[in-house]
C-alpha cells in the first residue's frame, strides 16, 4: 500500500523552485544568528525530479511506549519512506570576526547539499485524544543491492563511514541519512579581484564532519526512542479532532 | 580561500583611530605596570577588556623578568603614543589548507598565509637623553662623581615605520580553549625612519633582532590569551561554537574510567591478578591451556570472564552479540522452528560462525528489505532492539539520558487542515463544507482569501493556487525546549516530506548539537588501555547482557 505522489504536477510548475527558495531564504533571514554568523542565505533549492516513495506498512493501535492508554480513535502507522532523489539545496553563511571593528573579517562558506538518500521505517502516531501527532524514525532499511547505481553510491558512503567520527561507535542505532553529499566552498573568490585570492573547495574533512554532525542531529531528534511531537493544541478550542484521520484515510490511494 | 575584510572599515578614519588608541593603550599599560602607576583611562569597555587580557598575558610572561625590566624604561619619559596608522592596502588572510580532527583530541588545523603590504605606523615618545642622570639615580652614592649639573634633558623622538611588508605562513590550531598560532615563515620588511638620526641604526638593528621573538613568543601568546579570554567570556555563545562541543565530548571521555589505571591496580583482587598473570603468560607462550580455567562455563562465547572486560580479540564476538536488527532477523529466519531454549543456543552458534556475513562487516544496523516486504517483523522487536542500542550508547555517560521528546506546537493547525482539505478537494472534485465557525477562525488567522470556493481550473493553475496556499501561510511553530518562535514555511504534508526536517527547530544548529557519537560505546578506542607488558588489550565494556533475541525481557 503506497502513497502516490503526483510529482509531475510539481515539475510542471517552473516557478515552484524559485518560490520555495525565496520562502526558505526569507525564513532563514528571520532567524536570529549568533554573532559570529552572518548573512545566512539560501542560494538555491531544487526539488528534483524524483518523488519520495512512501509505503504504508501497517495501521495499528499506538504502541504502549507512545501512548500507554490509547484512545479509541488513536492510530499508529508504520511507513516505509524511501528517497533517492536529486534534491539540491545550497546555502551560504559568513563566519564573522567582530574584532576590532564590526564585521572586521568575514569568511564566506558556501555549502551545497545534494544526493540525499533515505530509506527508513517511520512510525507516525496520531493521538486524537490529545490532539498530537508523533513522529519517529524506527530504523533503517537495507537496500537491495541489485541496483548498479545504488552500489556505486554505496561505495562512496562506506568510504566515509570508516572515518574516525563515522566509526567511533561500533554500532549506531540508525544512520537515517544513508548518503548525503555536502560540497563546501570556503573563502571569497570575488573579493578585491586579485589573482591570488582563491577559494578552497571540497574540504573533505569538513564535509565529513558536517555530515556526521547532521546525522547525529537527526538521530538525536527523531531517531527512536527520540521522537518529535506535533501538538495541535492551541489556545483556542478547536473541533477538528476527527479531521486528520479521515484526511489520512483519503490520501491512501493504493 | 581567503577571508574577506570589511573594506569600508579600512577606508574609515575612525578605524585607524581605534587601532591607534588600542595600540597606545597596550603600550602604556605595559609601561604603567612597570612603573607601578595607576592605570590610565581607556576608551571603551570592550577595548579595555581585551587590552586587559593582553596585559594579564604579559603579566604572566614578565613576572620573572620584572626585576630586569624595572630599570629599562627609565629613559622613557612619556608614554609611547601611536600617532599614525595606515593600511592603504587591505591585508590578506588566506587559508591554504584545513584539517578537522575530533579524535583523540578535537582540533582544527589550518595553514594560512597572512600578508600585509604598505602599512604605516608612527610612534612618538619622549626620551631622556641624559643617561648619566638615570644611572646615577640607581647607583650607590660612593661611586658617583660630583657633577655640577646633572639635569634631565628630554628629547621627543618620532619613529616611523613605513612600507611595512609582512608575509607569513602560519599554522593555526583551534583547540577546546583557544587558538594557537605559530608563525613559520615570516618575512618582514619595513623602512625605518627615526627623528634622531644618530639612533636610527642602533634602533633598527635592535628591532630586527627582536622580530624573531615577537613572532615566536609575543604574538602567539597574545593571540592565545585573547582567544582564551573570548572563549571564557562568551560562555553563553560557547554552547554553539565548535570547540565547546568538542570539549564536552572530551570531558565525557575522560569520565570513562579505564581499567588498570594506577589507582585501580590497588583494588584488583588477588584472584584477578593471577588471572591477569596467566593471560600474560599465555601471550608469551601462545598457549591457551593456561587460560582455560578462566573461561566461564556459563558464558556461551567462552571469552575470558572478567567482569565488564573482554579481550580485544573477542571484540567481534561481543559486537556480534550486540542486539542489532541484522543479527536478530538473520538468526530469526534460520531458527524459526527451534524452541526457545534451543533458539538461544543456536543463535550463538550461528552468530559465531557467520560473523563475517552479519553485522560485523559493516557498522550498520538496518532492517533487511525482504523482511520488511514479507511482513515478518514485529514492531515490538524493533522497538526493543532500538531501545537497547540507545541505552547502550549512553551507558557510559553516567547521567541517565532520557530520550528526547521534542514538542512542536502547531498553533495554526487550521490552515494546515485547510490545505489538506483543499487537496482532497482536488481529487474528489467536490466543494468542501467547512464548519462556519472554524472557517472564520482560519480566515482570520491565515488570511486565506476565499478558502472554500476553489474553482476547478486546469491543473497548473490549481497547482499554483495550492502551492500559494502553502507558501503564503507559514505555520507558527514553537519548540518546547526553546521558547523562541519561528516560522516554518513548509506546512504542507507533501512538501514537508520531501524537504526533510527543514521544519525542525533550527536553533539547534548542527554545530551546537551535543555530539553523541563521542560518548557512545566506543569500545575500540576509549576503553582500551595497553599495558606496558605485552599483555592482551583489555576493554572495559558494559556488563554483558544476554543477547536480546534470547529472551523477551529488556
Amino acid at each position: 500500500m503506497s502513497f502516490e505522489v503526483d510529482w509531475e504536477q510539481l515539475l510542471d510548475d517552473s516557478s515552484l523552485n524559485s518560490t520555495i527558495t525565496q520562502r526558505l531564504d526569507n525564513f532563514v533571514q528571520s532567524l536570529s544568528l549568533p554573532s559570529y554568523l552572518q548573512d545566512l542565505q539560501i542560494l538555491d533549492f531544487q526539488l528534483g525530479n524524483v518523488p519520495p516513495k512512501c509505503k504504508l506498512k501497517s495501521l495499528t493501535d499506538p504502541h504502549p511506549e507512545i501512548e500507554p492508554n490509547p484512545h479509541q480513535n488513536d492510530i499508529q502507522a508504520l511507513v516505509e519512506l524511501e528517497y533517492c532523489g536529486d534534491m539540491v539545496l545550497s546555502l551560504q553563511v559568513s563566519l564573522v570576526l567582530n574584532y576590532p571593528g564590526d564585521r572586521f573579517m568575514t569568511l564566506p562558506v558556501k555549502v551545497t547539499i545534494s544526493q540525499l538518500r533515505l530509506h527508513c521505517l517511520c512510525l507516525v502516531a496520531h493521538l486524537a485524544s490529545k490532539l498530537q501527532t508523533l513522529f519517529s524514525i524506527l530504523c533503517d532499511i537495507n537496500n537491495d543491492n541489485n541496483d548498479l547505481e545504488e552500489t556505486i553510491s554505496n561505495t562512496s558512503t562506506t568510504a566515509t563511514q570508516h572515518q574516525p567520527w563515522g566509526s567511533s561507535a561500533p554500532l549506531q542505532r540508525m544512520a537515517v541519512v544513508q548518503s548525503l553529499n555536502i560540497e563546501t566552498e570556503i573563502g571569497d573568490n570575488v573579493s578585491s579581484g586579485q589573482d591570488r585570492a582563491s577559494t578552497l573547495r571540497n574540504v573533505d574533512k569538513l564535509e565529513q564532519f558536517l555530515l556526521a554532525k547532521f546525522k547525529d542531529f537527526i538521530r538525536n531528534e527523531i531517531g527512536w526512542p527520540n521522537m518529535i511531537t506535533f501538538d495541535y493544541n492551541s489556545d483556542e478550542e478547536e473541533d477538528g479532532k476527527d479531521q486528520d484521520p479521515t484526511a489520512n484515510g483519503t490520501e491512501e490511494t493504493d | 580561500m581567503s577571508f574577506r575584510f570589511n573594506e569600508s572599515l579600512f577606508a574609515d578614519e575612525k578605524f585607524n583611530d581605534k587601532i591607534k588608541t588600542k595600540l597606545t593603550n597596550l603600550l602604556t599599560k605595559s609601561l604603567v605596570k612597570n612603573k607601578d602607576l595607576s592605570s590610565t583611562t581607556s576608551i571603551d569597555v570592550y577595548n579595555n577588556n581585551v587590552a586587559g587580557s593582553y596585559y594579564s598575558a604579559n603579566n604572566t610572561n614578565t613576572t620573572t623578568t620584572k626585576t630586569n625590566n624595572s630599570r629599562s624604561p627609565n629613559f622613557l619619559k612619556d608614554e609611547i603614543k601611536i600617532t599614525k596608522v595606515k593600511f592603504p592596502v587591505i591585508p590578506q588572510v588566506e587559508i591554504l589548507d584545513m584539517d578537522i580532527t575530533t579524535e583523540p583530541r578535537s582540533l582544527i588545523k589550518t595553514i594560512g598565509n597572512i600578508s600585509c603590504s604598505n602599512a604605516f605606523i608612527q610612534l612618538e615618545t619622549v626620551i631622556e637623553s641624559n643617561l648619566l642622570m638615570s644611572t646615577m639615580q640607581t647607583s650607590p652614592s660612593f661611586i658617583t662623581p660630583n657633577l655640577i649639573d646633572n639635569n634631565s634633558f628630554k628629547i621627543p623622538i618620532t619613529m616611523t615605520f613605513s612600507n611595512i611588508q609582512l608575509e607569513a605562513i602560519t599554522n593555526v590550531f583551534m583547540r577546546n580553549h583557544g587558538v594557537s598560532i605559530s608563525f613559520n615563515d615570516v618575512s618582514l620588511d619595513f623602512k625605518f625612519d627615526c627623528s634622531i638620526k644618530l639612533l636610527q641604526n642602533t634602533i633598527e638593528k635592535r628591532l630586527k633582532d627582536s622580530i624573531a621573538t615577537i613572532f615566536k613568543e609575543v604574538l602567539p601568546s597574545a593571540i592565545f590569551n585573547t582567544s582564551q579570554h573570548w572563549f571564557n567570556q562568551n560562555k553563553s555563545v560557547r554552547k554553539n561554537s565548535i570547540p565547546s562541543t568538542k570539549e564536552s565530548s572530551t570531558t565525557i571521555k575522560s569520565e570513562n574510567k579505564l581499567i588498570l589505571d594506577e589507582n585501580d591496580l590497588q583494588d584488583i583482587s588477588h584472584e584477578n591478578m593471577s588471572r591477569l598473570a596467566s593471560i600474560i603468560s599465555s601471550r608469551y607462550t601462545l598457549s591457551l591451556h593456561g587460560t582455560n580455567h578462566l573461561t566461564s562455563p556459563y558464558d556461551p562465547n567462552n571469552f575470558i570472564n572478567f567482569n565488564g572486560c573482554l579481550e580485544r580479540q573477542n571484540l567481534y564476538r561481543f559486537i556480534s552479540t550486540m542486539p542489532s536488527l541484522q543479527n536478530f532477523y538473520h538468526i530469526n529466519n534460520s531458527t524459526n522452528t527451534l524452541s526457545d531454549k534451543d533458539n538461544h543456543m543456536e543463535t550463538h552458534k550461528i552468530n559465531n560462525n557467520k560473523i563475517q556475513c552479519t553485522s560485523n562487516n559493516e557498522n550498520e544496523n538496518y532492517l533487511p528489505q525482504d523482511i520488511l516486504d514479507s511482513g515478518n517483523f514485529q514492531l515490538n522487536d524493533i522497538i526493543n532492539i532500538q531501545n537497547k542500542l540507545f541505552e547502550r550508547n549512553y551507558h557510559n555517560s553516567n547521567n541517565n539520558v532520557q530520550p528526547k521528546r521534542r514538542t512542536v506546537k502547531l498553533k495554526k493547525i487550521l490552515s494546515k487542515k485547510q490545505t489538506k482539505q483543499n487537496k482532497i478537494n482536488e481529487h474528489t472534485t467536490t466543494i468542501p463544507i467547512t464548519p462556519k465557525k472554524q472557517l472564520q477562525e482560519s480566515v482570520e488567522e491565515t488570511k486565506i482569501e476565499n478558502p472554500v470556493a476553489i474553482k476547478l481550473s486546469p491543473r497548473t493553475k490549481e497547482m499554483n493556487k495550492f502551492v500559494d496556499n502553502i507558501l503564503n501561510n507559514p505555520l507558527l511553530v514553537t519548540s518546547a525546549s526553546n521558547t523562541k518562535k519561528l516560522e516554518s514555511p513548509i506546512p504542507s504534508p507533501t512538501l514537508s516530506k520531501s524537504m526533510g526536517f527543514a521544519g525542525l527547530n533550527p536553533y539547534n544548529s548542527l554545530w551546537g548539537e551535543h555530539s553523541n557519537h563521542a560518548c557512545t560505546t566506543d569500545i575500540t578506542k576509549s576503553h582500551i588501555r595497553r599495558l606496558s607488558t605485552p599483555s592482551p588489550v583489555h576493554i572495559q565494556t558494559p556488563p554483558i547482557s544476554p543477547p536480546p533475541y534470547s529472551s523477551t525481557k529488556y
